[in-house]
């Protein structure tokens, strides 16, 4: 996915520097950022991931989604709209994310929790996810508790 | 929200999010451009905006070549006099491999249309709005460059499901 990843990358770079080159003349430039959308090229990417059973990964995206699904394309052309319309007037270079909250939840999303905490109750297709905390490991939670201690510690030590 | 009497340019307009922001668009008022490289389904996006009552044509279009853009901004031009709204949403999504063994020929054509395909849209759709000291693009970008935490885990282990 090298090439598609950083030319999306790079159409959020065309996206700032267009939108102020041509800010000062009523012009507006934004872009959007989907995550899994029920489209041609998700199938595609489905197939190519898991020829044998695409569907297992669109399971898997979904659960991985703290909606528990895919965007429509409808859903992603509401977000395009209010982009161009005059409700968005002063809104230029910068992006919106139709993602479900993939993003938002911070790499560990509510599908992949109850996995990592239940891994008997994994979907089809998740089992033995690498996306997930390996399960040899402890959760993120407990090493970054650790390192709040030890750092108000030392906090301590200096006052 | 009203676009009525605007004119919207989608290119990619003959797939998934493509067509739905051209009936989107033309639910609302606006006139249609479709641009596609597909001719059947840009003609079916064009065909069903009309259907439902709209206005909108096709232009068949590579993005990632300038003559075919300048052609479908000159024909949006043509048909409808302004581009009020541009999306600017063309794009593919090459194979699923690893870095390491990427294909070049893939990597290029990917380049092509996402990244140089985009910026010929901006090259000469921009100039028209400026023109008329008013309009809106939207590019598609997608949600992998704003969780590039993640990004890793599609190369790494292309087997598995997670997409993003």
């Amino acid at each position: 996915m090298a090439p598609y990843v950083a030319s999306k990358h790079g159409v959020l770079g065309l996206t700032k520097v267009a939108s102020a080159d041509v800010a000062r003349f009523g012009v507006r430039v934004n872009a959007v950022c989907p995550g899994p959308v029920e489209t041609r090229m998700m199938r595609s990417l489905e197939s190519q991931r898991n020829p044998a059973d695409p569907r297992a990964v669109h399971d898997a995206n979904s659960a991985n989604t703290p909606t528990g699904r895919y965007a429509t394309p409808e859903e992603v052309a509401n977000a395009v709209m209010y982009l161009c319309s005059d409700l968005a007037s002063d809104i230029t270079g910068t992006h919106l994310v139709i993602d479900g909250g993939r993003s938002g939840s911070g790499g560990a999303p509510s599908g992949t929790r109850r996995f990592i905490e239940h891994p008997e109750r994994s979907i089809r297709g998740l089992a033995g996810h690498h996306s997930m905390m390996p399960p040899d490991q402890p959760p993120f939670s407990q090493p970054r508790a650790a390192r709040r201690v030890k750092a108000s510690a030392t906090v301590s030590l200096g006052e | 929200m009203e676009f009525t009497g605007k004119v919207a340019l989608i290119t990619g307009g003959g797939g998934g999010i493509g067509r739905a922001s051209a009936l989107g668009f033309a639910q609302r008022g606006a006139k249609v451009i479709v641009v596609d490289l597909d001719h059947t389904e840009g003609e079916t996006s064009a065909e069903l905006v009309r259907q439902r009552g709209g206005d909108a044509r096709f232009v068949p279009a590579d993005v990632s070549k300038s003559g075919d853009v300048q052609n479908y901004v000159k024909a949006t031009l043509e048909v409808y006099g302004a581009i009020d709204c541009f999306f600017n949403n063309a794009g593919i999504e090459g194979k699923v491999a690893p870095t390491q063994e990427y294909d070049e020929a893939v990597f290029d054509a990917v380049i092509s249309v996402n990244l140089k395909g985009v910026f010929l849209g901006l090259r000469y759709v921009l100039p028209v709005m400026l023109k008329r000291g008013r309009g809106a693009v939207v590019n598609t970008a997608s949600v992998q460059d704003c969780s590039a935490v993640r990004v890793w885990h599609l190369t790494s282990l292309p087997s598995t499901a997670c997409w993003d």
